[in-house]
């Protein structure tokens, strides 16, 4: 059984169905990539994913039960962690009690203080930074304190919404290493990327949607060679 | 004779109720971002609270020794109709359009004054309130009403602990991260229901706490005392920022100290001798809350509000 679950899922904004009834499936130590173009569903179907919506049908099971009717707080206590699109990083709140935050179920009180060490490792900008309010950061170190966060969870699947949104390419580039270095850690990964090119290539798996809809499905590799993604998505004519 | 240092501290007091009350708006509003107009009201009802368990004691008990009790039994009465309020009046509303909680809010305010004066025995009139006995404290460049000794050390105490709780304690981040993005507070596994519920109840306790000050401090409770206090304290909280517990404190302080000063001063300004004494006072606040939102519409301590990315 997968770790996540995915059968005909539906969601609505009032009449208006922004997904239609989409399947796919998570294996854990997998990474997933969904792409398509803006408004394409791919920031809903995560939204649904973590709580923050409720669906309008279909089914989600994660690690074997289902999610419906499940809150959001009690989502996360699941294992499933969600770095949501715009990072959402809390403005006015140290980046240390931004971590703090992501760990907010965990008892284990030395457990999170490893945990902070060690993305203070990865991301030494954030270390250096750590009694600063977290609004201060630029964009780039805002989405590692956005991952980070979301890593304090010590999750069992991570949902990454859009993290080079709005990035340099350098800085884009650095976040895309440090997705590739968690994949290589083993960490379960559904990424929603507008960079198909950088998101293909480290999938194992992607999906393709379009208003609202998986048009295509594939694994990295398949779907990085396909004419019709090529020419729609990857700027080829 | 020199009586500004009286009125410094009879304007402290005075504004350190305010704050107390507006404590209660702020919270909600960074919170929920609804103006919880019943919250006079839940200060009155703290008031009313305190008076009853006044009057259980035996005749004679000594004030000081049931001003614990009071403090308890009107805490515990605020607390339950604001946590109340917001589980079956807002809360039904939530995610609705904002003009239904706020109609709510008023129409709660007044069933919840209402209900007082019809249900409280002889509360169509001003049930009169103990009074501490004794003269004022005299600390030679200064005299402290004895009454505003309870309010000058109920607002530390208060504001301290509200002040720790918030910024030392795992509830405390979690009732921040949930002021600044409640969605992404979700996703850190906060149960967001929990906080709202918190903040309604830690405001109702802190309006209850003002109530008896009042109290104290005009010898009476009765069922519109809420409305006056509350409109002063709800411009207490603009004043200093809304959303801002520090700010709602800050507010608090400027509007009574500004009150004092114009009682006291005012008609010495030549010219303007018809506009000073207590019947201006409630203009000058308000002209000073216009003069504020005109220079600084975000309040002293409010922060500028950003478009979320």
């Amino acid at each position: 059984m997968a770790l996540l679950e995915v059968e005909n899922l539906r969601v609505a904004y009032g009449k208006i169905e922004a997904v239609k009834g989409i399947s796919f499936t998570v294996e854990a130590g997998q990474v997933v990539t969904l792409i398509g173009t803006n408004g394409a569903g791919k920031t809903t179907t995560l939204r649904t994913l973590s709580g923050l919506l409720k669906p309008a049908g279909g089914s989600v099971s994660f690690d074997g039960q289902p999610l419906a009717g499940v809150g959001a707080h009690k989502i996360v206590a699941m294992g499933l962690a969600h770095s949501p699109e715009g990072r959402r990083i809390f403005p006015r709140l140290s980046i240390e009690e931004n971590l703090r935050l992501g760990a907010f179920l965990r008892k284990d009180t030395e457990g999170i203080a490893e945990d902070i060490a060690r993305y203070y490792e990865l991301f030494p900008i954030l270390g250096e930074r750590r009694r600063q309010a977290a609004g201060t950061l630029s964009g780039g170190e805002q989405q590692m304190l956005a991952m980070a966060r979301a890593l304090m969870s010590r999750p069992k699947l991570l949902m990454l919404d859009e993290p080079s949104m709005g990035l340099s390419p350098i800085m884009m580039q650095k976040i895309m290493e440090t997705i590739r270095e968690l994949k290589a850690q083993g960490t379960t990964i559904l990424l929603v990327e507008q960079n198909a090119q950088a998101a293909l290539e480290l999938a194992d798996y992607g999906h393709v949607m379009e208003i609202g809809n998986v048009v295509l499905s594939g694994t990295g590799e398949e779907l990085i060679h396909d004419e019709s993604v090529r020419k729609a998505y990857l700027g080829e004519d | 004779m020199n009586d500004l240092p009286d009125q410094l501290a009879n304007g402290l007091a005075l504004g350190a109720l305010y704050g107390l009350i507006a404590i209660g708006y702020t919270m909600v509003y960074g919170i929920v971002q609804l103006i919880n107009f019943a919250h006079g009201e839940i200060f009155m009802i703290g008031g009313f609270g305190a008076l009853t368990a006044w009057l259980w004691l035996p005749a004679g008990t000594s004030l000081t020794l049931a001003l614990p009790l009071m403090i308890l039994l009107g805490v515990v009465c605020a607390v339950l109709v604001g946590v109340g309020a917001e589980r079956f009046a807002y809360r039904p509303l939530r995610g609705g359009p904002r003009l239904s909680p706020l109609i709510t809010a008023i129409g709660l305010s007044l069933a919840l004054q209402q209900a007082i004066w019809a249900f409280y025995p002889d509360a169509k009139k001003a049930r009169p309130f103990p009074q501490f006995e004794g003269g004022d404290f005299d600390l030679g460049f200064v005299s402290i009403a004895r009454e505003d000794l309870f309010i000058y050390v109920a607002a530390l105490v208060c504001m301290l602990t509200l002040g720790l709780f918030v910024s030392k304690t795992r509830t405390g981040r979690a009732m921040q991260a949930t002021s600044q993005d409640p969605d992404t507070a979700k996703l850190m596994g906060v149960n967001t229901d929990r906080i709202i519920v918190m903040a309604f109840a830690i405001g109702a306790a802190f309006a209850a706490i003002a109530a008896i000050a009042q109290g104290f401090k005009t010898g009476e409770v009765q069922f519109r005392m809420g409305f006056i206090a509350g409109l002063k304290a709800f411009t207490a909280a603009v004043l200093g920022g809304i959303g801002n517990i520090y700010g709602a404190m800050v507010g608090g302080l400027v509007l009574g100290v500004a009150e004092a000063m114009a009682i006291a001063y005012i008609g010495n300004v030549p010219g303007m001798e018809q506009f000073g004494g207590g019947s201006w006072k409630d203009v000058w606040a308000f002209a000073l809350l216009i003069l504020v939102l005109l220079i600084r519409p975000q309040g002293i301590l409010g922060e500028r509000v950003t478009d979320r990315a």
